[in-house]
Parts: structure tokens; C-alpha cells; sequence
């Protein structure tokens, strides 16, 4: 755990960090077309706030998020249990999955896009797939690892299969399926928002794209802070939430 | 014996599997015409690229590009982690931001780079350098934290100067983890590249991608998208064998 | 001592692993209200012996008895404490406690009642909504006793409760079982490798010898109980270790060059 100094030194680095950047770009010792100020971000945020352009972009995103985390979700923990029950499987695409994972996926859009149509969809797919496979892999890995001793209490009180499953094995592997979920929602986070810079479809992602393109420096700014604005509070929600849920750690 | 062959059988099986399919889809008029392109063809796409050496000159941007930013990032990415961790006060002050920036897709930042260093060669440069940054960083961080304490009071014991405590104790027990971070490293620094050259550039995979795309040469998109997967997988190969060998050495 | 028919009676158990033999033709009976220590040198298959006789593993020959019925796999007669942390990390004290009765599908008012009087008996009055990250290694074998004795069963099968705990953990654990033993008129059939601990625990101490297990003698423990502290410091005690120390050592070298380790020196 850190300390409130800690923390507050971080923010302090932050403070001077976007200060500085806010005084160069006042006294114009770089082009206005290269940096813009936090100030003046601030104030297009607010425009665009307000015109509740930012949030329809964000609700976009989330949607899309959202409906990848749950299919992902599904199709992965289902996925996960059939790689544990069947460990000729498990052995088999475990290797397969870790392979696909570390390779780059991102590249595969183009096809996403050509079969599901240059729409949401295909933000979707790939969301979908960047989050499931961390979820399977992880799902596997928790129910494999855990403690031989406690299924060996379920069978001396001779309990049915389903009863083990449901009582003992899930909430053994309950810690790493939530990690597991975590970093599937963090990638599907990542490749949503790549990707809707990438094919100007919508959502935050575009922001920056169009900011670039309008040559709206500001706009363009906006979105890029914004994005990893989106990121910070997401890994940190993340983190807050699956604290809650494994609060016996 | 068996036990090693049967997965190895359900891998192969797989993708083989995945392959009919993708013909059968490929063959039926359950998609639009072109979209699912018969395997054939997109090796057919990817032997011409190769024989007819098309593929070569991007091939080589897209390497050019990635080393650069390879070199870049390592370079940063190792003074920065050396720094941070051997100093547990400034770690915990900075850490947990480059973690916040290792969560966000780098492709956000490619218009900055754009405005900044120009549509050419740097601006994807610089993708692949922030790209490949982040693993190298955070590895190098865990390795120089991790130096055994009881090396150094043992280096220490013996009357070391700290140059050579740095050069014969940090530096031997940091080599492993840090190459396993430029593994990494080497593979987002690639994507980078390819990822800045998919939206606003005139030459590298990226590009060959997206033209393919944009003009529906659908076989052919497939193609480079298959050689550009298998390069990623070549580089991973590369580097896997010889954090292997480096593994053999520390032993 | 013997009241009447056996609580337990193991006929000639035998298990085979692979063409490897653990145990061979194994007999004993226990009795009501009776505790019973197994100790033997490593790899002599005491654990593994419990474990059959727990019905989680399969024996390859001979006949499990409980209370004069045969017995194949885990029966509900049987309860089990195991020598590595078993309780359940996402559970509290009284969760893990009242597991077997939810299972069994024990109403929450009868669940609760039980699980708490239990709580009181191994002495965790206070600790009950504690997670297991909150409780000391002691603590814990505390709760997986309780666990076991919960459920009533007519016998108590224990495999090392104690091995990886400290010394005096170990000691005040013991006599904790002792008490409670003594309160519920528990059969216990308690498996360890310290000598001391049998001698302090048991009515009767079963040595087996090195692989393949088989008994070697049966000692009776003729000491008073309550086992307290002097009689523990009493000769008669020492030499009942002596004795079994005697039977063991034989037994213990014979482990050492079964597995391939040059004995410590005579």
C-alpha cells in the first residue's frame, strides 16, 4: 500500500510536468500547430462537453466494450472449463492460445473489417477476441492450479461432482478468473479504442484522428488525453473492483 | 510418447480444421463474394509478393523502422529502469504512471508524431519506439530490483568500487530479464511500425496492407497480412532462441 | 480399550502401485473412545494406508470394516484432517466449519447451532467470521478439525494434523485434542512420524516398517489420563519413546538405503 506522500508526489511530477507544457505553449516557443496547452485542451473538453458530443462518443465506446466483455467473458470461461475438464484440449491450446495471444493481433482488422463490414461490428469482433483469450487462458490456468488437498475434502465428504465444482473449484480459481477478466477487459479496452482511431468510426478513439485531419489542434490533443484519461481510470477502477471481489486477499 | 504426440495431433488437427472450413465458407455464397478468399489463392497472392520480390522494399521500411525504434526504446527503456529500479523511492513515484501509459493504445499518440516529425519514416519510427518502450522499461525496473542484496554485500565485502559492483554483479543478474523485456520489446516496437503505417504512409507492411484493403484485393490483403504474422513470428523465434542460449550461459 | 466390536477393522490391506508394493497385507482393529497412532520411517505408506481407509484412494486388496459394514469409497463414518492447510481461503472459521452441513443440506439454524458449538470446543471463540489469511498455521488446524468433528463421524482419521506446525503449537494442540477427545468420546486414528506425539496422544501405537508397509508390533500406552505435563516428564514416558525409538530406528535406516541416502552416522 502507498503512502499519501507517495501519491502526492506523483501528482505533484504531473502538475509541474503539464505547467511546464502550459508555459511553453504561452510564451510560443513552439508552433501552436505542434502543442497545445492544458488550458486550452480543458476548454475544448468543456465545449465539447457540453455539446454532448463527448458523450455520445463515450457511450459509444462503452457499448462497444461492453458487449465484447460479455461475449468474451462467455465463450472464455466456458471455453476455460472445457481446456480443465479435458486436459487433452487444455494441453493442446494452451500452447495454441499463448502463440495467437503474443502475436499481433491488431493486424488482423482489415479482415474484421472486409467480413463484418466497416462498422461497429468489427470493432466488436476484435474486441471480442483480444479479451477472450486471456480470459480462457486464465480460467484454465486457475482451475488447474488449484490445491489438489482441497478436492481431496470435497471427496472425503463425498461430494457429487457438481458439488465440488461449484463449491470448491470455483472459488479456488475465483482470484486468477477475475485476473483474468481484468486484463480481458484491459486489452478489449485498448483494441476498441485503437481501433476506432484507426477506421474513424466513432467513438473516443476518433477524436484524435479527426483532430488531426481538421487540423484542430486542440481537438486532437483532447482526444489523445482523452484516450489515456479513459485508460487511467479504467486500470484503476479495475483494480478498485477486483479488490472488492476478492476482499479475503 | 504419446503424450507429447496427441496435442501436437489436436494442434495440427485444428488448424486444419479451421483451414476446411474457412474453404467451405470461402466456396458457398454465405458472404459476399471475395471476402473469404480460398486458401490457394492467398498463397498464390503471397508467393507472387515473394517471388516477384514486391514485398521487399516495404519489408525492409517496416524492419528499418522497427529497429530504430527498437534501439530508441531499449536504450530509454533501460536507463530509465536502471534508474528507477535501484531507487525504490523514485519507483514508487513513477512506476504506477508508466503502468497508466502501458494500458493506453500507443496508435493514440500518432498524430502528435505526425505533426511533429512529418507523414515519413520518423513518425513511424517514433510508434515503434514508444510501442517497444513500455516492455523493456517495466522489465528492466523488476531486474534491477531484484539484484540479490546478498551479491552485492558480498561484492561489497570483498573491496569493490561501485563501477565494479555495477559491472560484475548489477549488470550479469539484470542481462537475463532485461533481453526477456527486449523480447518483448522487439515484437510491440514491429507492430508499432506496421500500426503507424497503416493510416497516413506511403511505403512499409502496414501500407501494402491497407492499399490491398483499399482497393479490394482482397486474396492479396490476406497475403501480406500472412507474411507480415509470419515475420512477427520469425523475430519472436529469433529472439526466444537466444534468451534460450543467454538461459544456458547463466547456468 | 476394547469395548467390544471395533469402530474400525482393516483386513490385509495390500495397495500396488505400478508393480511397486506400499503397504502389504495390513490388519488392525480400533476400538470405541480409543486413539490410535501410526508412526512409521518415511515411505513406509501410513499416509497412504489413511487414505484407503478414507476411501480416497483405492486399495488393491482386502476389506475395509466400519462399525462391522464393509466399505468401499469415502463413507460418511469417516472424518479426515489433513496434515497441509485444507481449509478454505474464501470462507471464514464458521463457513469452513459449517461446510459439510451445507452440503449435506443441514437447515442454516441447525448449521449455525453445530458449527458454533464446535467453535467453542476447539477453543476458536472469537475467531469465527476470521478468513484463514487472519489465522495463525495453529488456528487453522483448529478450524479443519472442526470441521471434521462437525459432521460426527464414528471415526477420526488424522494424517500429520500437526507435521507443519511449531513445536510448542504442536504440544498445546495436542492436549487440545486430548480434551477434546476426552469431552466427545472421539475414536481417533492419528498418523505421525514424532515419537513423542504418539506417546503423548495414544492408547495404543501401531510401528510399521519401511516400504512395503507392514505392521511391525503394537504398543500399548499404559499411562494415566489426563496426559499432563508431568507425566510426560516421567520416566515410564521416556521409555515408552525409548521402545518405540528402538522399533523405528531398525525401520528408519532401512528407508534411508531404500532411498538411496547414506544413514546418518550410528
Amino acid at each position: 500500500m502507498e503512502s499519501w506522500r507517495e501519491k502526492a508526489l506523483r501528482w505533484i511530477f504531473v502538475a509541474i510536468f503539464l505547467a511546464v507544457i502550459e508555459v511553453i505553449v504561452r510564451l510560443n516557443l513552439v508552433d501552436r500547430i505542434f502543442l497545445t496547452s492544458p488550458s486550452l485542451i480543458a476548454v475544448a473538453a468543456w465545449d465539447e462537453l457540453f455539446s454532448g458530443e463527448l458523450l455520445s462518443l463515450f457511450l459509444l465506446t462503452a457499448y462497444e466494450v461492453a458487449i465484447a466483455f460479455i461475449v468474451a467473458s462467455i465463450v472464455g470461461l466456458c471455453a476455460g472449463c472445457a481446456l480443465w475438464r479435458y486436459s487433452l484440449l487444455g494441453r493442446a491450446y494452451d500452447e495454441l492460445l499463448g502463440a495467437l495471444f503474443a502475436s499481433p493481433l491488431i493486424l488482423l482488422y482489415p479482415i474484421f473489417l472486409v467480413i463484418f463490414g466497416r462498422g461497429i461490428n468489427a470493432i466488436i469482433a476484435m474486441g471480442t477476441l483480444y479479451g477472450m483469450i486471456p480470459i480462457v487462458l486464465n480460467t484454465h490456468q486457475g482451475l488447474r492450479d488449484v490445491d489438489q488437498v482441497y478436492l481431496k475434502v470435497g471427496k472425503g465428504m463425498r461430494l457429487s461432482e457438481r458439488q465440488i465444482l461449484r463449491h470448491i473449484l470455483f472459488p479456488a480459481a475465483w482470484p486468477m478468473i477475475i485476473g483474468g477478466l481484468k486484463l480481458g477487459l484491459t486489452y478489449i479496452l485498448i483494441s476498441v479504442i485503437a481501433l476506432e482511431f484507426l477506421v474513424d468510426i466513432g467513438g473516443v478513439g476518433t477524436l484524435a484522428s479527426k483532430g488531426y485531419f481538421w487540423f484542430n489542434t486542440e481537438l486532437l490533443y483532447l482526444g489523445v488525453v482523452g484516450a489515456i484519461l479513459l485508460s487511467m481510470l479504467f486500470v484503476t477502477l479495475l483494480g478498485k473492483a477486483s479488490a472488492r471481489l476478492l476482499s479475503r486477499e | 510418447m504419446n503424450s507429447l504426440l496427441k496435442p501436437l495431433m489436436v494442434q495440427i488437427g485444428t488448424v486444419l480444421g479451421f483451414l476446411i472450413i474457412w474453404e467451405i465458407v470461402g466456396e458457398s455464397k454465405l458472404l459476399f463474394a471475395g471476402i473469404v478468399p480460398s486458401v490457394f489463392e492467398i498463397l498464390r497472392a503471397a508467393w507472387l509478393q515473394l517471388s516477384t520480390g514486391s514485398i521487399f522494399p516495404h519489408l525492409l521500411v517496416t524492419v528499418y523502422e522497427a529497429s530504430v525504434g527498437l534501439a530508441l526504446a531499449a536504450f530509454s527503456g533501460v536507463v530509465l529502469g536502471i534508474v528507477l529500479g535501484a531507487n525504490p523511492f523514485w519507483r514508487k513515484i513513477f512506476e504506477p504512471l508508466i503502468l497508466y501509459f502501458a494500458a493506453t493504445p500507443k496508435i493514440i499518440l500518432y498524430p502528435i508524431f505526425l505533426i511533429i516529425l512529418g507523414v515519413k519514416f520518423e513518425s513511424k519510427i517514433a510508434m515503434a519506439a514508444v510501442s517497444g518502450f513500455f516492455p523493456i522499461a517495466l522489465n528492466t525496473i523488476v531486474a534491477a530490483a531484484n539484484v540479490n542484496r546478498v551479491f552485492i554485500k558480498v561484492a561489497q565485502s570483498v573491496g569493490a568500487s561501485n563501477f565494479q559492483t555495477f559491472t560484475r554483479v548489477y549488470v550479469p543478474s539484470m542481462l537475463l530479464p532485461i533481453f526477456a523485456g527486449m523480447r518483448l520489446g522487439a515484437g510491440a516496437s514491429l507492430v508499432g511500425a506496421i500500426l503507424g503505417e497503416l493510416k497516413v504512409s506511403n511505403a512499409g507492411l502496414g501500407f501494402i496492407i491497407i492499399e490491398a484493403f483499399n482497393h479490394f484485393r482482397v486474396a492479396e490483403m490476406y497475403a501480406s497480412i500472412l507474411l507480415t504474422f509470419f515475420l512477427a513470428a520469425m523475430v519472436n523465434v529469433v529472439m526466444t532462441l537466444i534468451l534460450v542460449r543467454m538461459r544456458g550461459f547463466a547456468h | 480399550m476394547g469395548n467390544g466390536a471395533p469402530i474400525l477393522e482393516i483386513r490385509s490391506i495390500s495397495k500396488e502401485y505400478l508393480g511397486f508394493r506400499a503397504i502389504e497385507n495390513v490388519s488392525l482393529e480400533v476400538y470405541s473412545h480409543e486413539f490410535v497412532s501410526i508412526i512409521g520411517p518415511s515411505g513406509c505408506g501410513k499416509s497412504t494406508l489413511l487414505e484407503i481407509i478414507a476411501g480416497l484412494i483405492p486399495k488393491t486388496s482386502g476389506d475395509v470394516f466400519v462399525k462391522g459394514q464393509a466399505v468401499k469409497n469415502t463413507h460418511p463414518s469417516t472424518g479426515i484432517v489433513f496434515q497441509q492447510e485444507s481449509i478454505f481461503p474464501w470462507r471464514t472459521a464458521l463457513e469452513n466449519i459449517a461446510f459439510g452441513l451445507e452440503m449435506q443440506g443441514v437447515s442454516r439454524e441447525e448449521r449455525q447451532k453445530r458449527s458454533r458449538e464446535m467453535i467453542e470446543l476447539t477453543g476458536l471463540h472469537g475467531f469465527e467470521n476470521r478468513y484463514p489469511v487472519e489465522l495463525s498455521g495453529g488456528m487453522k488446524q483448529r478450524v479443519a478439525i472442526a470441521r471434521a468433528l462437525v459432521m460426527e463421524p464414528e471415526m477420526l482419521l488424522m494424517d500429520e494434523p500437526f507435521g507443519s506446525l511449531d513445536e510448542q503449537t504442536r504440544i498445546i494442540l495436542g492436549e487440545e485434542l486430548l480434551r477434546i477427545q476426552q469431552e466427545i468420546g472421539q475414536t481417533i486414528l492419528f498418523v505421525t512420524h514424532n515419537i513423542n506425539e504418539a506417546v503423548q496422544l495414544s492408547d495404543r501405537v501401531v510401528v510399521m516398517t519401511a516400504g512395503p508397509g507392514k505392521i511391525k508390533a503394537i504398543l500399548e500406552i499404559n499411562l494415566e489420563r489426563p496426559r499432563t505435563s508431568e507425566i510426560i516428564a516421567s520416566e515410564e514416558f521416556g521409555r515408552y519413546v525409548g521402545q518405540l525409538w528402538m522399533l523405528l530406528r531398525e525401520e528408519s535406516l532401512k528407508g534411508f538405503k531404500q532411498a538411496g541416502q547414506r544413514p546418518p552416522h550410528d
